[in-house]
């Protein structure tokens, strides 16, 4: 404790102004005004990945060589890191802290880097005991796969079925092989598949029906977007104008087509216009690809755009068609009418407008539709398209006694594959709920996530941004190990305790106490003075008020 | 073994043979060659210590007084504006007892812009609370780097090495290099009887109430007085080792002399040159060459100066509004003792200007005739 010293004489002092004893009881902790708490932030790649990867935290185990524990953490949400890590469209990458420092961490690299890894070490699922519980997934796509692989780690019997000789669905069938390589494809499939039974071939309305599922436990449904959507005008049926996805469902089946010389006109903007213009270019087309808007509106994800502008493919906006003609000898004439963009339609985008006395020609020997597709629910009589557009299974679900999950392509979302895996993984927690009576509870958004105002910058170097992605890969793929621990190591850890020791360090009281579980502050004697805030790098470290006692 | 090196070279050497553990300086002309230096030797691990990059002077003595609280020895360097920079810094170092050693090379200081050599840097610091050592040579840079850090630390007391910005940085001379294992038993490792240790916190130079504050500067005013005897002490030792002798005041040719000039740091060298050859024409002149400010040697120089001679003072610094920092020293020192030798004073080399042989030959002409007054000061080489 304090002593009041009262010194006698000058040589009773010390040299200089130092206490003689320990000052550990002096609280200095009293004079707090602001706390500092360890409080972990979202990092807005893990914000904005639809499929809920902990991106930060496979990153983080790539930085320490852990590659296996980082697959295992990264398939606690999505099964599909291989296939992911090629056509996912990366939004994880959009927000990236380091976007304005230097160039965005290659997440998508990481994780084609972590699939590819799993593929090459023969990386198998675990087989399950199964608790005698059945469960049937109508369609084997990025949805109904994702449930049935979480449905399986659930210790429940799951049974695929899907119209096609081979799982998948659009990622085998929709997406073009030099996007989606199939021995990766099936390869990745095969693991996911692992314990699982897949009833390929059966058509659900004719193979199969209602009746057949009633002895199951639950059903998910996850039979996609497959109908393309008619053009509606004249001329619409002639059979060389055909629907993209089916041209692309029929060359990824292995049927041959023969373009050479060929004229194609493909019609639409989305990725499956894209993938069908450049599919038929590699058929031996000349590919016109006709928008009716401008690039910016495309829905087609931007890295596509590039990729079909970078191949000798005619693109023309702001054109509609109008009618198609043909020929004596077969020839194909499609009338276009010029448009403007106008006011912006519910999609927000806006809304073409035709240009009068406009109208040109385009010859061709095919044309393909690929303006969008809807779910194919002719099967199910008693469903009904709801206001807002999306579909009420009600009466299905009555029809096979309240046991109905839907997902996928079906669903009013984003058609993307880490969207129809997300809603894979939700519905086999659903249906694990349901199987035990309870209803799941969603939990609510949304921690703080963390920007650019909670880095502190100083703690990083810059790579060069103009060369740093040509020096990270080989043909598309991450160099090697090396190289993917070396982008890891780029990561911020936005938000997250990385354990750095820098509160620890930099703490003048020495108040900052390493725990098991990270760090924590002893409150007796920090003094809140926030540098140990300030000197995070990543930001998972707040100021807060001190209540006052 | 002899090599020939720079001052600010031999800086760095006698550094490393001290095996400095911390050592934290930023960059400014004429010093920057040292910090260069020191960095490498600490970089290659030839020293094992901690150079600390800081944004600042006044950061570089700031970690210094924290490396120094823990108990460890300590070294920085700088010029000018970067000591005018640390000048808080300086107080909290000596009010704390922390024996840091700096070399000041000294330079002039700005405005308006010059980087060349005077000595007004550093005698503006000489109410710091630090000893203020000059060097004439690149030897003496060496062996006083190596003296001060025992000095510093026997006395609890910061200590500044200065010399001249280039003519002393920047030049090279033979320097004798001692052998680590002499400078090692000559210079054990600094122990401090207190020191910061996380695992007994104590509280370092806290808030000090008027009860008890005075106390503590008359303690440091003790070891001040103290210093002299140390300093002679360390010196005789350092001799004994090295075979090299050194004084707080060196005399040259004093004993008949009629008149002596005092000077310091490089400019001495030219007295002395001067005066050697003013003794071959029969003239009777002397130098008295300071080799500390702080504490100010007043006792060795009163048992040098006879109460007949005349005394000039060679002034490269100006406390404008008074004149020399030296002369006003020594007159302090005279008066004191009741010495009334009449004192003149010369200011010369401001600013870089050099200070030649003409230069020191007009003042010994002006100080037998009588031509230099007493009561004002005397400017040499200004412009007509």
């Amino acid at each position: 404790m304090s002593k009041f010293i009262v010194f006698k004489s000058v040589d009773d002092m010390p040299e200089m102004a130092v206490s003689r004893g320990s000052m550990s009881w002096n609280k200095t902790g009293s004079w707090r005004s602001f706390t500092p708490i360890h409080r972990d932030k979202i990092p807005p790649c893990n914000y904005n990945c639809p499929a809920g990867e902990d991106i930060r935290g496979y990153i983080d185990l790539i930085k320490k060589n852990k590659v296996a524990e980082a697959f295992a953490l990264l398939t606690e949400t999505n099964p599909f890191p291989a296939v992911c890590g090629r056509v996912c469209f990366h939004p994880c990458q959009a927000d990236c802290n380091r976007h304005g420092f230097d160039i965005e961490i290659q997440v998508r690299l990481l994780e084609k880097f972590i699939g590819d890894w799993a593929i090459e070490n023969k990386k198998k699922s675990p087989l399950r005991e199964t608790t005698g519980k059945k469960i049937a997934v109508v369609g084997a796509g990025p949805a109904g796969l994702a449930a049935a692989y979480y449905l399986h780690r659930k210790n429940l019997a799951v049974t695929v079925y899907d119209e096609n000789h081979l799982p998948g669905g659009i990622l085998h069938y929709g997406i073009p092989s030099y996007r989606l390589a199939k021995d990766v494809l099936q390869a990745e499939i095969g693991r996911v598949l692992r314990g699982i039974e897949f009833k390929a071939n059966m058509r659900f309305g004719s193979d199969f029906d209602i009746g057949d599922l009633l002895d199951y436990d639950a059903v998910f449904l996850a039979t996609g977007a497959h109908l393309s959507k008619k053009l509606n005008i004249t001329g619409e049926h002639y059979p060389a104008v055909e629907s993209g996805l089916d041209f692309l469902k029929r060359v990824n089946s292995g049927d041959s087509f023969d373009l050479e010389g060929k004229q194609v006109v493909v019609i639409g903007g989305g990725n499956t216009a894209c993938d069908t213009a450049r599919t038929a270019y590699r058929l031996g087309a000349a590919v016109s690809l006709v928008y009716r808007r401008t690039e910016k509106e495309m829905p087609a994800f931007a890295e596509e755009v590039e990729q079909l502008k970078s191949e000798p493919i005619e693109v023309q906006f702001l054109a509609a068609p109008q009618r198609i003609d043909r020929d004596d000898r077969g020839k194909l004439k499609v009338t276009f009418s010029r448009m403007k963009l106008g006011e912006p339609d519910r999609s927000g985008r806006a809304r073409p407008v035709p240009i009068k006395d406009s109208n040109f020609e385009i010859s061709a020997d095919t044309i393909f539709t690929a303006i969008g597709e809807d779910p194919n629910l002719s099967f199910f009589p008693e469903v009904r398209t709801k206001d807002d557009g999306s579909f009420d299974f009600s009466g299905v679900d009555q029809r096979l006694g309240g046991k109905l999950f839907v997902g996928g392509d079906i669903l009013p979302q984003p058609r993307t594959v880490p969207h129809a895996v997300a809603s894979g993984r939700l519905a086999a927690e659903k249906i694990a709920a349901f199987l035990r009576g309870e209803t799941l509870a969603v939990p609510q958004d949304i921690a703080e996530i963390a920007g650019p105002e909670d880095i502190n910058y100083s703690y990083f170097t810059r790579v060069n941004r103009a060369r740093w992605k040509s020096d990270l890969t080989v043909d598309g793929s991450l160099v090697d190990r090396d190289m993917a621990l070396k982008e890891a190591d780029r990561c911020f850890s936005c938000g997250v305790c990385s354990r750095c020791d820098n509160c620890y360090n930099f703490c003048p009281d020495l108040a900052v106490i390493r725990t098991p579980d990270g760090y924590q502050v002893n409150l007796d004697y920090c003094k809140g003075c926030g540098i140990c805030v300030k000197e995070c790098p990543g930001g998972s470290l707040v100021m807060e008020k001190s209540k006052t006692a | 073994m002899k090599k020939v090196i720079s001052g600010n070279e031999a800086t760095s050497l006698a550094v490393k043979l001290s095996r400095v553990p911390v050592i934290s300086a930023y960059p400014i002309t004429p010093q920057t060659a040292i910090a260069e230096k020191l960095s490498e030797i600490c970089g290659s691990g030839e020293l094992a210590a901690r150079f600390v990059r800081v944004e600042s002077e006044h950061s570089a003595l700031a970690t210094l007084i924290g490396a120094a609280s823990t108990g460890v020895r300590t070294f920085t360097a700088t010029s000018a504006q970067g000591l005018a920079l640390m000048h808080e810094l300086l107080f909290w170092a000596s009010g704390a007892r922390l024996p840091v050693v700096l070399v000041d090379v000294n330079r002039a200081m700005a405005a308006p812009w010059t980087i060349w050599c005077d000595q007004t840097d550093s005698v503006a610091q000489r109410d710091t609370g630090w000893m203020q050592f000059y060097c004439w040579s690149n030897q003496e840079v060496l062996d006083s780097v190596i003296c001060a850090f025992k000095i510093a630390e026997t006395l609890m007391v910061p200590c500044m090495v200065c010399y001249d910005g280039f003519f002393i940085s920047h030049t090279c001379e033979a320097v004798d290099l001692p052998d680590q294992d002499q400078v090692d038993r000559f210079l054990p490792p600094r122990k401090a009887e207190y020191f910061l240790d996380t695992g007994n916190p104590r509280t370092f130079s806290g808030g000090t109430l008027p009860k008890d504050f005075m106390e503590f500067r008359y303690k440091l005013q003790k070891a001040f007085e103290r210093a002299q005897e140390i300093i002679d002490r360390t010196y005789k030792e350092f001799d004994e080792m090295f075979g090299r002798s050194y004084k707080s005041v060196e005399p040259y040719f004093i004993d008949d002399a009629k008149v002596v000039l005092l000077a310091s740091g490089a400019a001495a060298s030219t007295v002395f040159h001067t005066v050697r050859t003013l003794r071959q024409a029969g003239k009777k002149v002397g130098l008295l060459r300071l080799r500390q400010l702080r504490p100010f040697p007043a006792k060795s120089l009163l048992n040098l100066v006879k109460p007949e001679q005349q005394i000039g003072v060679l002034d490269r610094n100006l406390s404008p509004g008074t004149g020399g920092v030296f002369t006003q020293e020594i007159r302090t020192a005279l008066q004191r003792h009741g010495h009334h030798n009449p004192v003149y004073e010369f200011i010369a080399g401001l600013g870089g200007r050099d200070i030649t042989v003409d230069n020191i030959e007009d003042i010994f002409a002006r100080l037998e005739s009588g031509e230099g007054k007493a009561s004002q000061i005397n400017w040499i080489g200004l412009k007509g």
